[in-house]
This record gives structure tokens, sequence and C-alpha cells, in this order.
């Protein structure tokens, strides 16, 4: 479903990623491990749209959305859900606002009943959906955050450290959570973290991104 | 209650009295006033007073807006001059580019007159009607929502237009339901502080023969010599601005505004002819809020500078820059000490915060109103203490406190020392308690903490509220005008009496020597919040 060849991307006079390959089927979660600086953001900024490149390509189900220096496709037509480090909620959004940003063309039931679903499937209280982001604790704005990203059911998420500014008892149950729920969406995510552990929980496959390129996958049981 | 409290409140109620002064003019009751007023004036000034908030709400609330969209989210040639060109209207006095655009546009002026002569074009008065008030206000004041919903938009992280974006909303879709929202707090007050700013103006309403609160108030007190009939239409008047306050306030609910990053680099870059429309919209903006007025004025001052100019300009320039400066620098001191003992009541302090805000409502109160109010109260003041000392001691009369300065910088401290406590606040909120913390664990004591951590980061707010001030005050019209002691003229003065009576040419000089000194300030102030 996605499919990365040779992402070269250079920010001012720094090399951030070359020749960076990636094969994804659907329904694959993968992890990307990384040092701060290691480009592991600006690889996914470049999926997602928000960053265009020198050269390479990027193929989302079999469209080139990204070849050689040309954006293609711009991020609001790729149909990526991007859950981001500071999960970017909306402040003057309830949360029910939030999370029907995305699908604000659906009819009004659909909308509805897709609040209901995925309300329960991040396992926030429904009377939640009143609140404004300041009025939840950090896990629940990661709750609201996942869920607003699947809202338009995307084939795709993007996870960008989003467990990083959680503490670790918090931490790890949520990875669980998360992973429990993108199964159950049947949807693709790519997690860049630099937390070993938060990786091998979530991701069937993790490799380490080292100079700008990815030498090998490593697969978890 | 606590000394610093006490202190405080003594502070912030000798601030506000002008206020409350007015308020007690209900005391005395006009009911014939009020009759004759109401049959003949009220309905014409409430009429006129709403349009004209309107027109001034629609058109500095639009250009403003759009101009600091333009500048913080879309990339486009010149964009970076521009950023700091729509702040210069700012240097201008509302009364001087009120008095070009009617050189310029009125009935006799060149433009009419070269239409006239070209096209057979049927003249017409600029001065009936609401348009030319209008667009003159939106052209001077317009920088209020322009440098606030900059902010505004600055102040928005740059995620959340990612998250968006991700999400499928489109560029427009963007503006309307993120960006937009985002900074309508801060649209909204700069559209509040222009608001007040049209309210409390008397210079241009009255040139263009524009019956409003201001010059109802005038007339009541000129006309029909009504003190209290004055500050009575003058407390609807503060009513009318606390009323646009509390409906803003009370429109932001629970929701929040604020993020901390700021955005540092416009997303949208502009291209082809999207962006020379940009480049070209703003270019004209500039060109007929600034370049326009400026360049007539100087026109004018080359023509008439051989005739005008005399050893009296010295005198009104140091006239100007000293009240500017003392009254800037009581601002300052003022300010400081209200805001420092504000702060030691603790960061979220309830009853701190509403003494300091109480003492800033003299900005509602427009000059003219105030010096009325003081006027009155210490010409009272004086009577009374002149009757008990030649009464007591058999000491011969003169004016003590009416005659001077010090009426006229007391009027300027109640009026403008919101302007102060605005950046000054700002600095002392940046200064995080562990910073102090972090201070003491390293030995430094009291004096130390004061010198070393609070006065550098407090420095640049107040450069900043001193310049501010000191512009405003220079700026200032009706206040000055009533209070200053007989025969001592500023260029302010200088500039409306001239303009009042039609002699532009004349008026430009003075009107010239006051903008340089502004924008001698305004650039101060940008050096200042470059290092801030």
């Amino acid at each position: 479903m996605l499919a990365v060849k040779d992402l070269t991307i250079a920010l001012g006079e720094r090399q951030v990623l070359r020749n960076f390959v990636m094969d994804m089927p659907q329904g694959e979660i993968v992890a990307i491990l990384g040092q701060s600086g290691s480009g592991k953001t600006t690889m996914l900024r470049a999926i997602a749209g928000l960053q265009c490149a020198q050269a390479g390509e990027v193929h989302l189900n079999r469209t080139c959305v990204l070849c050689g220096d040309k954006c293609l496709v711009p991020p609001q037509k790729r149909g990526i859900g991007m859950v981001f480090q500071d999960y970017a909620l909306f402040p003057h959004m309830t949360v029910e606002q939030n999370i029907l940003f995305g699908i604000a063309s659906w009819s009004k039931k659909e909308r509805q009943q897709r609040l209901q679903e995925l309300m329960a499937l991040v396992r926030l209280p429904v009377e939640m959906v009143k609140r404004y982001p300041h009025e939840l604790s950090g896990g629940q704005q990661q709750r609201v955050a996942l869920a607003r990203a699947l809202a338009p059911r995307p084939g795709l998420v993007l996870l960008d450290e989003p467990f990083s500014s959680l503490d670790s008892q918090t931490r790890y149950p949520l990875v669980d959570e998360v992973k429990r729920v993108l199964k159950a969406e049947g949807v693709s995510a790519i997690l860049v973290t630099h937390d070993l552990a938060e990786a091998q929980r979530l991701a069937d496959r993790i490799g380490e991104l080292k100079e700008g390129l990815v030498e090998t996958w490593q697969t978890v049981h | 209650m606590n000394r610093g409290l006490a202190l405080l409140i003594a502070v912030a109620a000798i601030l506000a009295a002008p206020v409350f002064i007015v308020a007690l003019s209900w005391l005395a009751p006009q009911s014939d006033l009020w009759a004759h007023f109401a049959d003949t004036l009220l309905a014409p000034m409430l009429l006129n007073t709403l349009v004209l908030l309107l027109g001034v709400t629609i058109g500095a609330g639009l250009l403003g807006t759009a101009l600091a969209w333009l500048v913080t989210l879309c990339d486009y040639p010149g964009r970076r001059w521009f950023e700091w060109l729509f702040f210069l209207p700012f240097v201008l006095p509302a009364y001087v580019v009120a008095f070009v655009y009617l050189g310029l546009f009125d009935f006799a002026g060149p433009v009419q007159s070269f239409l006239h002569a070209q096209f057979a074009f049927e003249r017409i008065d600029i001065r009936s009607g609401h348009l030319a008030v209008i667009v003159v206000f939106t052209a001077v004041f317009y920088p209020y929502v322009y440098m606030l919903a900059k902010v505004g938009f600055q102040s928005q992280r740059h995620s959340l237009l990612e998250a968006a974006q991700t999400l499928g909303a489109s560029n427009a879709g963007i503006f309307w339901r993120v960006s937009l929202p985002l900074a309508r707090p801060a649209i909204v007050a700069g559209i509040t502080l222009v608001l007040m700013e049209t309210l409390a103006d008397f210079g241009v309403v009255s040139m263009f023969n524009y019956d409003t609160f201001t010059t109802v108030i005038y007339s009541a007190w000129e006309d029909y010599r009504s003190v209290e009939m004055a500050a009575q239409v003058a407390s609807l008047l503060v009513l009318l601005s606390v009323l646009l306050i509390v409906v803003e306030r009370y429109n932001r609910g629970r929701a929040r505004f604020y993020t901390d990053q700021s955005l540092m680099t416009p997303p949208f870059k502009l291209k082809g002819g999207k962006a020379w429309a940009a480049t070209g919209f703003s270019g004209l903006v500039v060109a007929l809020t600034f370049v326009l007025p400026v360049g007539q004025l100087l026109v004018w001052a080359w023509q008439m500078f051989e005739q005008e100019w005399d050893a009296h300009y010295w005198t009104l320039m140091a006239n100007s820059l000293m009240l500017g400066i003392t009254a800037g620098m009581l601002a300052v001191g003022v300010a400081l000490l209200l805001l420092t003992l504000k702060y030691r009541q603790g960061r979220r302090h309830a009853a701190s915060s509403f003494w300091v805000g109480l003492s800033s409502m003299g900005y509602a109160l427009p000059g003219s109103v105030m010096a009325i109010g003081l006027l009155f109260v210490f010409w009272v003041l004086d009577k009374t203490l002149l009757d008990w000392l030649q009464n007591s001691f058999g000491i011969e009369r003169v004016l003590l406190v009416s005659g001077g300065l010090g009426v006229l910088l007391y009027a300027y401290l109640s009026r403008f020392i919101a302007v102060a406590i605005g950046p000054m606040e700002g600095a002392f909120e940046s200064i995080r308690p562990s910073y102090v913390e972090a201070a003491q664990t390293m030995g430094a004591g009291r004096f130390t903490v004061f010198r070393r951590v609070y006065l550098p980061l407090v420095m640049p707010g107040i450069a900043v509220a001193f310049l501010l001030v000191s512009v405003d005050v220079m700026k200032e019209l009706p206040a000055t005008y009533l209070l200053r002691p007989y025969g001592w003229d500023t260029l302010a003065i200088k500039v409306y009496e001239l303009g009042a009576e039609g002699l532009y040419e004349r008026a430009s000089l003075p009107a010239l020597g006051l903008i340089l000194i502004s924008l001698v300030v305004l650039w101060g102030v940008k050096r200042l919040e470059r290092k801030r």
C-alpha cells in the first residue's frame, strides 16, 4: 500500500534522508527508531505531504504522490491520518468538534455514529465529548488525537512520537491500547520513536534510521 | 488586608477617579437640558455613532485581519517590508490624516477640481454622509487590528495547521475553521481598541462636522455651559466601552486560544498572479494610508516653509517633547509600582488583578471628558482651598492647582496608564517563579535578584511602554487643549488650530514635526521588540 523509493531530502545544508527505501503491505505496523535529529520526523512529513523532497518517489496504493522534487498530491488529498508529537488538538474546539473535523462533509447521522464508534474504540467516556482539550489529561488528549486521525478512515496513520510526553506509567498500557485500536480498524501505521520498548510493543517490524537510511529491518514476533 | 494591597488599591483609586467623577455627575440631574437634548441631538448622535462604529468595525476589522493574515501565513514579494510598513499609520494623528484627506478630496481640492475640469464631474461634499469619516478612521486605526491579529496568527502552532491539512481541509477551510477562530480573540481585542479610539476621537469628527458622543459632549459644555450634562453623556459613552469589553470576554467562554510555539516561517508560498496581487494590494494600502498623507504634507511644508517657520516652532517642539517624556516616565513609574504590588500578592491573585484592571479604566474615557471632569473637580478644590487660606491666613488668591501642568499630567496618567501596563505586564508574566528561585539557590539576595533577574527581563517592556505613552501624549489633543496652561502650545495644538480653520498648508509643518518624532519612537520600539 505504501512504497518509498530512494527518498532523498536535505534541509538547508544538511542531508537528512539519503536513498531511503521502505515497502509496506496493508495492515502492517512499522516502527522506525532513531535518535533526535536522525530525520525520522522529516521522513513522516514527506509521506504525509507536509514536506517535499529533492529526489525519490513515494507511492500510495500504486499512485505516485511524490516524484522527484515534485509534491504531486497535497496532504489534503492523500488520505493519511497523522498523530502529532504535541497532539495538535484544536484548542478552540471540543473533543467532538476535533474528532469530527475531518469528516465535516459526512451526513449528520454518519458523523454521530462514527463519533460513538471512535469514543468506544479509544475507550473515552461519552460525556467527555463536550470538553475542551485543555480540560483533559495527557493520556486522554492522546486518545482524542488518535480518534481524530482515524475518523476519516485513512488507509495509513503516521504516529510522530505520540507517547513521548507521557510518563512511563501511562505510556506502555496506552501503547498496547493503540495497537489494539489500529488492528481493530485494520489500518497501516508508521510509528517514529526513540524508545525501543515502545517500538517492540507496537510494531510488526522495526527499522533503525541511521545516517539517512535503514539498513536492516527486524520482525517482531 | 496587607499594606501592599492597600497601597495598590489607593493608587488604582486615584487613577480611576476621573471615571467616577464623571459617573457622579448623575447626582445633579439636568432634566430640562435632557428634554431639549432628546428632541434635537440625541437621535442623530446615536445613529451617527452606531453607523460609525459599525463601519469602522467592518473596515478596520477586515483590512487589519487581511493584512495580518497575508504577512504571517503567506510568502510574497516584499512581505518582510510590508510587515512593518503596515505599522506606519500609527504615527499619524487621526486629525492630521483627516485634514490631509479633506485638503485633497474635498469640494475645492485638487482631485475634484481635476475631475471636474477633465470629465465635467459633479462636485460632491465628502463631509456629508458617513463614508468619508469611516474611511479616515479605517485608514488611521487599522494598525491596531493588524498588530494584534498578527500576534494572534503568529502564536498558532504549525502543527495545528498541518493537522488540519492531513484531515483534508483545503487552504480556505484551514483559514475559516482553524486560523481565523484561533485569532478571533486577538482580532476582537484589536477592534475593541479601534472602537474605543473612534469613540474618544474629537479632532476628526469635528473637522468633518460629524455629530457623535464627543462633539455632543463638547457642545453640552461649550454651548450649554453644563459640565454635569457633558459628564452624563460621557458616562453613557464609558458604559458603551465597558459593554464592548464585557461582550468580548463573555464570548470567549471556556475555549482557549493560546498555544505556546510560534509560527516562524509563513506556510503558504504565493506564486505568479496571486503573489503579485498580494504585493499590489499591500502596496496600495501603504500608499493610501501613509505615502499619500505624508507626501501631501511634505509638499505643503515645502511650499510654506519660508513663510511659516520661525523660532516659535522650537518652543512647540520642546513643549511636546517635554510633555511626552515627563508623562512617559510618570506612567512607567506608576505602572511599575502597580505591577510590583500586584505580583507580590502572587501570580493569580484575583483582588489585585481587579484593582490593576480598574486603574486602566481611564482609557475608556475620551480626553475631552476627562478634562472637563478634572477641571470641575480642581476648580472646586482650588476654590475651597483658597477660601480657607484667605479666611484663615489672609493669603492672596491665586489659582494653585487648576492653572498648571500638574492637572494635565494627571489626566494623561489616568488616560494612558493602560497603554503602559500592557507591555509591562507581558514582561512581568514572562518571569517564571523558577527563575527567581534558581537565582536564590545560587545565593542571590533580594537586591541582586531585582537587579540581575527582574530588571533585565522587564526592561524591554518598560522601554516599549515609555515610548508608546510618550507618542500617545504628544499626539493627544482634547485634554491638552482644555487643560494646558493659558497660552502654552504644543505641536498637536498648533496642528489642530490651523487645521480646524482650513489652513491645511500651514498645519503641515507642525504635523510633520509630530510625525517625525513619532517615527523615531516607533523605530525605537521595533528595535526593542526584536531584542525581546
